[in-house]
């Protein structure tokens, strides 16, 4: 037994061989028909190289002949699962062609019934490249050229284009320069092989062997070489999902990796009006886990240090996309035939598409960074997955509220921190989106970062009238003023955060100054109204106490006074301070005053 | 009695002799001493101190509070001086 991985893709042909490969030019001439170029090859030692005439504008093609390679069968790449093409492509000289937008490289897919050399009646082309555009590689001079063919072509078809009967598809190029050199051109373009297919990367267990990132990478990079995961010096760049074992697998899958590796979702483009996305990326851009209901998976991302609520999770791997704007990417680990996803001191940027997680037996979230992500849902079974010790930054993505996290009524979520930068400038960390009347614990939950506007400690998100109490504990700093109610306007939440003042009064001696020292606090502020936040005598510890909930930071006024007749004597103490999320403490030394009279 | 013969005006923040007092002067210490003793209770914790010893025989008025020149005339045993601050 082994670890199996499928890639979604389908490789249609390495091109090793000239068999089902040939060539012909839509405009000006090719100068030498298709031809296996030994010893320089993207799957494999060869691969499929075309000369082009040296003639101006000049547009050569290598097309692939899927119909007669699958025994006359048409491919529909209208079926799910189908649509991406993707290409490696090796352009010798890159000055030479056409720019993007006038097609210097181009995917071509054909869906008439001619063959060979002949010129198909009905193609369409995606302009994916040109010498203006960089195309950067991690392997030598290819390039893994991709197309989501439900994207609108480059230019108008040709005749009658059919993407549910496509016959042959391809690479070509544009010759954009007249070269006066005589002899004949060397090869220019070169095809390394064909794939289509939906991409996303997955590894299905064998009910023993432990599964590593280094298995994804061996079969990327060296089995496969199919260009889905690229190695940039160290860090990956992903043109596929990643999915941890298979909801029909028949033996366990077990992942588990603290090599701390980091994963950016490429972005590709071709032309459209404009440089556009070349991927529907919301439909493959995904880090998610599967298993069978008698075959389950389990997915341990980094290690934890620590217990109890003290946990800090490490080495968990980063997730980052390659362009915040246009490319987004979710995690999904909601599977019911999951024994655990433990997701330990794991990165997120910009995963746009929501993370969704689930069970508070098997999801461990700890200490997981969410940068301008969408919304964490930790799921409703036994209460959620348990997330502890996280951060979210300005979460972004999901809906115009940008929600940071889901918070419902039962939970498993603490010490966790909010941070905004104010872009996005609407955010909402918290997502309140049960109705009904309830309390709901925040649990060191803290805000940091100035929020106003529509920038938010959170919003009441439910259509249905929400009476909500929010009980902060252990130093969270939630504010109700900063929650909006964009479910239900009538919506309205009060935070219950009482946090200790406590002013211990002793005597120079160390010694407490018991019943009779008098006590005051005001909000600095306001002294002069009279309006006290603590105002009593000491008890027999020295101590004056009270409860204060807490919603900002509040600037005080401490005083103490014992002057009266027939007691010890001290001279007034008064001191400044700030009542935080964890409340005030202070110790008032009083120092006698033996200038007044018994 | 000293809290007999001086009042004072809490919203002129002024030390003041009443016209009717015993005409017994005191020592500014005894001044002091009620003052403080005054100033410790519950319902004048919000105001601000009046007074502070230099000394057992000088004092300051503080934080705005000044003493009217009839009252001067009921202290003895020491000096008290103003300040504006």
């Amino acid at each position: 037994m082994a670890l199996t991985f499928s890639t979604g893709m389908t490789v249609d042909d390495t091109a090793q061989a000239i068999t089902n490969f040939a060539s012909f030019a839509i405009a000006g001439a090719q100068d030498r028909a298709a031809s296996v170029i030994t010893s320089h090859g993207a799957m494999g030692a060869n691969c499929i190289g075309l000369a082009s005439d040296w003639i101006n504008l000049s547009s050569v093609v290598i097309m692939y002949d899927y119909f007669t390679s699958h025994a006359s069968v048409a491919l529909n790449l209208s079926t799910v699962g189908n649509e991406v093409i993707a290409i490696w492509f090796h352009i010798a000289d890159p000055g030479l062609q056409g720019t993007l937008a006038n097609g210097g490289i181009y995917i071509i897919a054909s869906s008439s019934t001619d063959t060979g050399a002949t010129v198909p009646t009905a193609y369409r082309r995606w302009y994916v490249s040109g010498k203006d555009v960089f195309r950067d590689t991690a392997k030598g001079p290819w390039y893994l050229a991709m197309i989501d063919t439900r994207k609108a072509a480059s230019v108008a078809d040709v005749g009658t284009f059919s993407l549910t009967t496509v016959h042959r598809f391809g690479i070509g190029a544009l010759n954009a320069i007249t070269e006066s050199v005589g002899g004949p051109p060397p090869e220019n373009l070169f095809c390394g092989g064909v794939m289509h297919g939906r991409p996303i990367y997955q590894v299905i267990g064998d009910g023993a062997t432990t599964a590593t990132w280094n298995d994804f990478l061996t079969h990327s990079l060296t089995t496969q070489q199919n260009g889905l995961i690229e190695d940039h010096s160290g860090s990956y760049k992903l043109s596929c999902g990643i999915r941890f074992g298979s909801s029909t697998q028949v033996a366990t899958t077990t992942f588990s990796d603290a090599t701390n590796p980091t994963f950016v979702f490429k972005r590709s483009t071709y032309y459209n009006a404009g440089e556009v996305d070349a991927l529907n990326y919301s439909d493959y851009y995904l880090v998610d886990a599967q298993g069978a209901a008698s075959f389950k998976t389990s997915v341990t991302l980094g290690s934890v240090v620590g217990s109890g609520d003290a946990r800090q999770g490490v080495k968990g791997s980063s997730f980052l996309t390659g362009d915040l704007t246009n490319v987004p990417f979710k995690a999904d680990f909601t599977s019911a035939n999951l024994t655990a996803a433990n997701l330990y001191g794991t990165r997120w940027f910009g995963a746009t598409g929501g993370l969704k997680f689930d069970g508070s037996t098997i999801g461990l979230v700890i200490s997981d960074t969410f940068q301008n992500s969408g919304e964490v849902d930790c799921g409703t079974v036994g209460n959620g997955a348990t997330l502890l010790n996280c951060t979210l930054i300005d979460p972004q993505g999901g809906t115009a509220q940008n929600y940071g996290l889901k918070l419902p009524s039962l939970h498993n979520i603490k010490n966790v921190g909010f941070i905004t930068s104010g872009t996005p400038t609407t955010q909402h960390m918290l997502d309140l989106s049960t109705s009904g009347t309830y309390s709901v614990t925040m649990d060191n939950l803290k805000f940091y970062g100035t929020y106003s506007g529509t920038v938010l400690h959170g919003d009441l998100s439910s259509a249905t009238l929400s009476t909500v109490t929010g009980n902060a504990l252990n130093g969270a700093n939630p504010n109700g003023t900063l929650f909006s109610k964009t479910g239900n306007a009538s919506s309205t939440i009060t935070i219950n955060n009482s946090v200790s003042l406590t002013i211990t009064v002793i005597n120079e001696a160390g010694a407490a100054v018991a019943n009779n020292a008098r006590v005051a606090v005001y909000r600095s502020s306001s002294i002069a109204d009279g309006t006290e936040l603590l105002l009593a005598f000491t008890n027999g510890s020295g101590v004056a106490t009270t409860t204060f909930n807490y919603s900002v930071d509040t600037a005080i006024t401490i005083r103490v006074r014992m002057a009266s007749s027939g007691t010890t004597k001290y001279f007034p103490y008064q001191a400044t301070g700030t009542i935080t999320a964890t409340g005030f403490s202070v110790t008032a030394t009083l120092i006698k005053d033996t200038i007044a009279l018994p | 009695m000293i809290n007999e013969d001086f009042k004072i005006d809490f919203l002129h923040k002024k030390i003041l002799h009443q016209k009717l007092g015993s005409g017994t002067a005191y020592p500014v210490n005894e001044l002091y001493s009620y003052l403080q003793d005054t100033f410790d209770e519950l319902e004048n914790m919000h105001r601000d101190i009046p007074i502070i010893a230099n000394s057992t025989t000088t004092y300051t008025l503080i934080n705005g509070w000044t003493i009217d020149k009839k009252a001067r005339e009921f202290l003895k045993d020491g000096t008290l001086t103003e300040t504006s601050s």
